[in-house]
């Protein structure tokens, strides 16, 4: 991937990245790697594994998220992260408008200037 | 610990530090909760008996640690650090005013005198608390002592101006006897 590429994807992120990680959690909670893993799996949604720590602290900061520490099988305890009822809240009002705006978006980029 | 232990430690440790340097300038709980969840994140990803490729990788999968405190919140910085302008020192500047006041009332004699050893020792008993303005004190200590001096040549100077006419008085009345 160019380096135009990579800093329009990280301009894009901000502020969308935070909200997919809400999304994951709606199934239940998780874990870093496990999160890490998951957006990971995606083409474009992760940048660097580490970037994913400072917007997990920040979201627990914001209450939208809470931790709690489980025994693992295979190593030491896990920090899981799960997502509070103000993190549900926040995650159905960006869904409510993330439509529109997508829509938005893809109307703006196939416009054909006629000028 | 076999080599491989030790060389993959001293990865994930240089890692770890590059990172907390990195993340100096961000928020502090973040930085916190950053670097013990990146730590986990190792610990996680990385099997006991990891070979050094795995730890190089699970790194470069973490992402540089400049990419990392890039996304971090920056800590609170002040746009500008607010300096409180210095209180006048007015005990300073009443010594300064009096050393100086001192050496105009030089042809008051025993006032400039007085006048003088007061700053004097207000002077060094200010120096000696270590507060306030050091330079303004020191000048009015300055001016003081030179009055002091001054009186003194003056004084000096009039005991022998009135001893020689007390000889030239004294000379007279002999010669007068004679």
């Amino acid at each position: 991937m160019s380096a135009e590429a990579e800093a329009v994807l990280t301009q894009v992120r901000k502020g969308v990245l935070e909200y997919c990680v809400l999304a994951l959690l709606r199934s239940g909670p998780a874990y870093g790697l496990e999160l890490a893993t998951r957006l990971g799996s995606r083409q474009v949604l992760l940048g660097n594994e580490g970037t994913l720590y400072p917007l997990l602290s920040r979201l627990r900061r914001q209450e939208l998220v809470e931790t709690t520490w489980q025994e693992s099988e295979s190593g030491p305890p896990r920090r899981y992260y799960q997502l509070t009822p103000a993190g549900h809240a926040a995650l159905q009002t960006f869904t409510d408008v993330w439509g529109p705006f997508v829509q938005d978006i893809e109307s703006v980029l196939s416009e054909v200037h006629n000028d | 610990m076999t080599k491989q232990t030790s060389v993959r430690d001293a990865m994930v440790r240089e890692y770890l530090t590059d990172l907390e340097v990195a993340l100096a300038g961000a928020e502090p709980i973040e930085r916190a909760e950053t670097l013990a969840s990146i730590r986990e994140h190792l610990e996680d990803s990385l099997p006991a008996d990891a070979s050094l490729e795995q730890v190089d990788q699970a790194i470069a999968a973490l992402g540089p640690a400049s990419a990392i405190a890039a996304e971090s919140t920056p800590g609170y910085q002040p746009a500008f650090v607010h300096v409180a302008p210095n209180p006048t020192d007015w005990s300073a500047v009443m010594i300064l005013a009096g050393g100086v006041a001192s050496l105009f009332l030089i042809p008051l004699m025993p006032l400039a005198a007085i006048l003088a050893v007061v700053i004097l020792v207000a002077g060094i008993i200010k120096l000696r608390s270590k507060e306030g303005n050091r330079a303004m004190t020191k000048g009015g200590m300055v001016a003081a002592g030179l009055t002091l001096i001054m009186l003194l040549i003056i004084f000096l100077g009039l005991a022998v101006s009135m001893d020689v006419t007390s000889d030239t008085g004294t000379q007279e009345v002999s010669y007068q006897q004679d």
